[in-house]
């Protein structure tokens, strides 16, 4: 991984990039949640969970 | 949120069913309702309100039309309905308040079950009802209660606003204008991430090792979650002593300036207390004299009012001096000592029924007692002194009649200073009493810093206890490839917890400043005064002289200029949601939101008028603007190609308006 796009939290390697992917993903989903309300907010932390896992275990 | 339609039904003076609908065309997005004074303009102002809150400033908490009431009969029941359809977030929403009412068998109107609901369309276009329990929650995202009154604006309320806008705002407040600003994704993001509540995901992750391959994974997990709670605890209390903190800052100021302006209460009590005595004293006097005037009165009045008689009487008598036939000196008492002896002063024996004895009685009846000339004197010399004393009796009694009215006017004149005293002194308060507070209330400051002090010291002790835990769980998870991946997963979500907090702090102060640029333009088109208006972290606005380089405190201001800082805040505020409905804006999600305004010209020159009606239209969505005809014909002249609907009200009487739509 480049180092420049990489920041540790709690000993962990973040990809930043995939990270920044990720933030603009949950804040449309969060965008078109507060209009549809379409989910609770127990749904929005499983998905938002789920997206993450994807995410990371992609690398 | 834009509006659509306002169906009333038996809503005050509004009788029966009565609909309004408004423009929602982006051209002509302005609907004026116009009427004189009295026909109800605020009444309609305040359906939205009540519709939508329950609440409304009127006396009168009774909502049912008056002229339906007349016709109800006992045991009967009606309804007062409003219904609002509106769009929000491009969901269709009908927002409908009921309250039922009925008469009772000795004709009290009574109040009976009300019912609130928000009603909207579903993705395939089917009418579904939100959940009761969720209708106040769903009521706040459409338009949080705390800013309504912004887009519901009552012109004749400007003074509590613009009070309220230059300082004092609830938290609410600010992050009501936050999220209309289009902050509110990033929120529920930062929420979602690690929020308070146990659902957030880095709760979640937390509740989600795998203890079985070191059981010191779940004591710690056990004892973080403790410590959490125990700062979130703290965290709570924190918040509680910063609004208790404000209160009570609050008061200490306003006690102060009470207590400064209040001054001048104590010296006008004291004044008061000194001619409350002066006046006791002038009563004692009073009564003295009263007193004095009556006993003269009684005493000398008869003789004053039978002088004339007297004299007439005296006259008489000086003209009547044979009548007195008696002997000089001599007394009844010597003649009966004489018959007693039985030898008259001559040496004549004296025997009852001689002649000498009769003679001698003839006398009795010319010599006192019995002597009329001796009456006559005696009657002659009470005369003369009982009119003597009448003589002064006049002068007497004008002299102390002089005294009482003299007490009576100056009597008059204390007790119209005290009543002036009592009726300066009414509204303001004791101010021994103020003092206690005041002390009260810094006591309290001192302590809430006490408890603060210590509770911070308690939560950096909790934190730093959490901390060393969560590095002894790490070391422990890494070693298990189940546990690695939660750590994993767990560093990502807190790093865009960190990421989005900070893009939070950055893009509501950016927000903040955009605000206050937009506020300041709109603020001098409106007023085009030598002040400029600046907004602090809590949304507070404080008004800057711009010609006096380094005057910072606030400015006191005229009505016409609470009124611009009130249009510009809002106008500001609408015209932000606007941009940041724009696509580029990713990260901030907002709506646009109607201007509904009662009476808001009022307090205006034409020439303002005339830059507000240029102005509204263009900055907001929607405007929905209730106004008297006056106001009205200046308002439609300035604006005419922006009204997209006009109604003006129709009132029969007191009881009766009806909604007529012009062409």
């Amino acid at each position: 991984m480049d180092n420049t796009n990489s920041v540790f939290i709690n000993g962990i390697e973040i990809d930043t990039e995939k990270a920044y992917r990720l933030m603009r993903r949950l804040v449309i989903k969060e965008k078109i949640n507060i209009k549809t309300k379409q989910y609770n907010d127990s749904e929005m932390v499983r998905m938002i969970k789920k997206m993450i896992e994807e995410e990371v275990q992609c690398y | 949120m834009l509006l659509r339609r306002l169906k009333l039904k038996n809503f005050r003076q509004f009788k029966g069913e009565q609909i309004l609908e408004f423009s929602t065309d982006s051209e002509k997005n302005v609907t004026v309702i116009m009427g004189e004074n009295g026909s109800g303009k605020t009444t309609l102002a305040q359906a939205f309100t009540w519709c939508l809150y329950g609440d409304t400033d009127f006396e009168d908490q009774s909502m049912l039309c008056k002229a339906v009431v007349q016709t109800m009969i006992p045991n009967s029941e009606e309804t007062v309905r409003v219904e609002l359809d509106l769009v929000h977030n491009n969901i269709e929403y009908t927002i409908i308040r009921e309250q039922h009412y009925t008469l009772d068998l000795r004709g009290n109107l009574k109040r009976s079950n009300s019912v609130f609901k928000i009603a909207y369309k579903n993705k395939d276009g089917q009418r579904e009802f939100v959940k009761d329990l969720e209708t106040d929650l769903r009521m706040k995202e459409i338009l949080p209660k705390e800013l309504s009154r912004y887009f519901f604006f009552d012109g004749e309320r400007i003074g509590n606003m613009s009070k309220e806008l230059k300082k004092g705002k609830s938290k609410e407040f600010a992050q009501a204008v936050r999220g209309l600003l289009g902050l509110s994704a990033i929120m529920a993001a930062i929420n979602h991430l690690n929020g308070k509540s146990r659902t957030s995901v880095i709760r979640k992750y937390d509740e989600s090792y795998d203890s079985t391959s070191d059981n010191k994974i779940a004591q710690y997990t056990k004892e973080i979650t403790e410590y959490e709670e125990k700062i979130a605890k703290i965290d709570t209390r924190l918040e509680e002593i910063e609004n208790e903190e404000n209160i009570a800052r609050d008061k200490c100021t306003d006690l102060s300036e009470k207590i400064k302006e209040n001054a001048e209460c104590e010296k006008l009590a004291e004044r008061k207390e000194k001619l409350r005595r002066e006046l006791d004293l002038l009563v004692q006097s009073k009564t003295t004299n009263t007193a004095s005037l009556l006993k003269t009165f009684n005493k000398d009045a008869s003789a004053y009012f039978s002088k004339k008689m007297m004299k007439d009487a005296l006259q008489k008598l000086s003209e009547a001096e044979k009548l007195d036939n008696g002997i000089p000196d001599i007394h009844a008492r010597t003649i009966d000592f004489l018959i007693m002896r039985g030898k008259c002063l001559c040496g004549r024996k004296i025997e009852v029924g001689d002649d000498a004895y009769n003679e001698l009685i003839k006398v009795l009846e010319y010599i006192p007692p019995q002597s009329i000339g001796v009456s006559i004197g005696q009657f002659v010399k009470e005369c003369e002194l009982k009119c003597k004393y009448a003589d002064t009796l006049f002068n007497d009694i004008t002299e102390k009649y002089s005294l009482i009215r003299d007490f009576e006017i100056t009597y008059a004149q204390k007790e119209v200073e005290i009543k002036l005293i009592e009726e300066k002194i009414k509204g303001m308060p004791k101010v021994g009493e103020m003092q206690k507070d005041l002390i009260k209330y810094e006591n309290a400051l001192r302590q809430l810093q006490v408890e603060r002090d210590e509770l911070n010291l308690q939560k950096g002790k909790y934190i730093t206890l959490r901390d060393r835990r969560i590095t002894e769980r790490n070391e422990l998870t890494l070693r298990d490839e189940y546990n690695r991946k939660i750590e994993v997963y767990k560093a990502y979500a807190q790093y865009m917890y960190n990421v989005l907090n900070d893009l939070y702090q950055k893009k509501e102060a950016e927000t903040r400043v955009e605000l206050e640029k937009n506020v300041n333009e709109i603020f001098r088109s409106i007023y085009n005064g030598g002040f400029s208006l600046k907004i602090d972290n809590n949304y507070n606005i404080q008004i800057i002289v711009n010609d006096f380089e380094g005057y910072a405190d606030d400015v006191e201001t005229s009505t016409a200029q609470s009124i611009s800082v009130i249009f510009a805040f809002i106008a500001g505020v609408i015209k932000m949601a606007r941009q940041n409905k724009n696509p580029e804006n990713e990260m901030l999600v907002s709506e646009p939101y109607p201007l509904v305004m009662d009476a808001p010209l009022s307090a205006f020159d034409k020439k303002r008028i005339q830059t507000v009606c240029n102005v509204l239209p263009k900055v907001a969505e929607q405007v929905i603007i209730f106004i008297k005809d006056t106001d009205g014909e200046i308002a439609e002249a300035h604006m005419s190609d922006k009204v997209g609907m006009r109604y003006l009200f129709d009132k029969k009487n007191e009881f009766e308006t009806y909604i007529v739509r012009r062409g």
